[in-house]
């Protein structure tokens, strides 16, 4: 992808990360939230994929590989906020793509995947939300 | 935030030992296939190219879990980590914490209370300290292992 058909991503730009494990989604005080390990990465590959919301729609994500039951939802600012840079990196079959890179320091790493999760909106998909028993 | 003592890590080949089903909460069984399950999970199990979870991890995590279900707590969140890790996670009230069990076997923990954070390396000897300020809220000795953490606040 030539580097000027990259958009720049504001602060305010939604990201959408695919939950590709249901054990990425978590029970706390009743509400399913993001478990943080969504968040990690790890050192052989510190490019946490995301989507950009506004060049995709949940439908594409859900009907896509790598198969997932939600995404978590955060606005770009979160990770920026953390000093980490958030890239659009479009693929042949997806210009939505965008990577956060993360930290090289595992310590720092953790500790940003616990800030993203906590910053984090659960997205489910439609028919996980029917099977957890909640309405449309 | 507790106050936790810094001593050396156990090395994976000593994170063995029998629980007695007696003497352990009732979701400990269950949280021993849910590890089980993950361990048996393949290649690129998230689809993002991940590494498999090791024998060594899905030991040392049942061994955690023994100690922490002696303690009668809460059943943790049991969740697969990039790269063939596992990782335990609880919250309650402002407080959260996490342990996580990397591939080689080695143990980490991460303690939140609000935006203030602390990570170490996990020890036997400071896991009970943990779960103690997790259920309580309530510090324990002040040490020379914070003390020694110039800062792990992060904006």
């Amino acid at each position: 992808m030539r580097p000027e058909s990259r958009l720049p991503i504001l602060a305010d730009e939604l990201l959408w990360r695919r939950l590709t494990t249901p054990d990425w989604i978590k029970v706390t005080n009743g509400a399913r939230r993001v478990s943080s390990a969504a968040f990690k990465g790890h050192e052989i590959d510190l490019e946490l994929s995301t989507h950009i919301s506004k060049l995709t729609t949940l439908d594409w994500v859900f009907t896509t590989p790598p198969d997932s039951l939600g995404v978590a939802e955060i606005l770009a600012r979160h990770p920026q906020q953390l000093g980490l840079n958030v890239e659009h990196d479009p693929e042949p079959d997806d210009y939505s793509h965008a990577v956060i890179h993360l930290s090289t320091i595992y310590g720092t790493r953790k500790k940003h995947a616990k800030k993203m999760a906590a910053q984090a909106l659960l997205r489910q998909k439609p028919i996980a939300r029917l099977a957890a028993g909640e309405a449309e | 935030m507790p106050a936790i003592t810094q001593v050396a890590p156990i090395s994976p080949n000593q994170w063995s030992r029998v629980a007695p089903l007696g003497s352990v909460a009732d979701w400990y069984v269950d949280s021993l296939e849910s590890v089980r399950r993950l361990g048996n999970m393949p290649e690129n199990w998230d689809g993002y190219r991940s590494s498999s979870i090791p024998v060594r991890a899905t030991i040392a995590a049942g061994y955690v879990l023994s100690v922490v279900a002696e303690h009668m707590m809460v059943p943790p969140h049991i969740a697969p980590v990039p790269g063939g890790g596992i990782q335990l996670e609880w919250d309650r009230d402002s407080r959260s914490l996490e342990l996580e069990i990397h591939p080689n076997g080695h143990l980490e923990f991460l303690v939140c209370e609000g935006d203030e954070m602390v990570d170490g390396p996990l020890s036997e000897r400071i896991l009970p300290y943990l779960l103690h300020w997790l259920r309580t809220g309530i510090p324990v000795l002040l040490t020379e292992y914070e003390a020694r953490k110039p800062s792990t606040h992060i904006g």
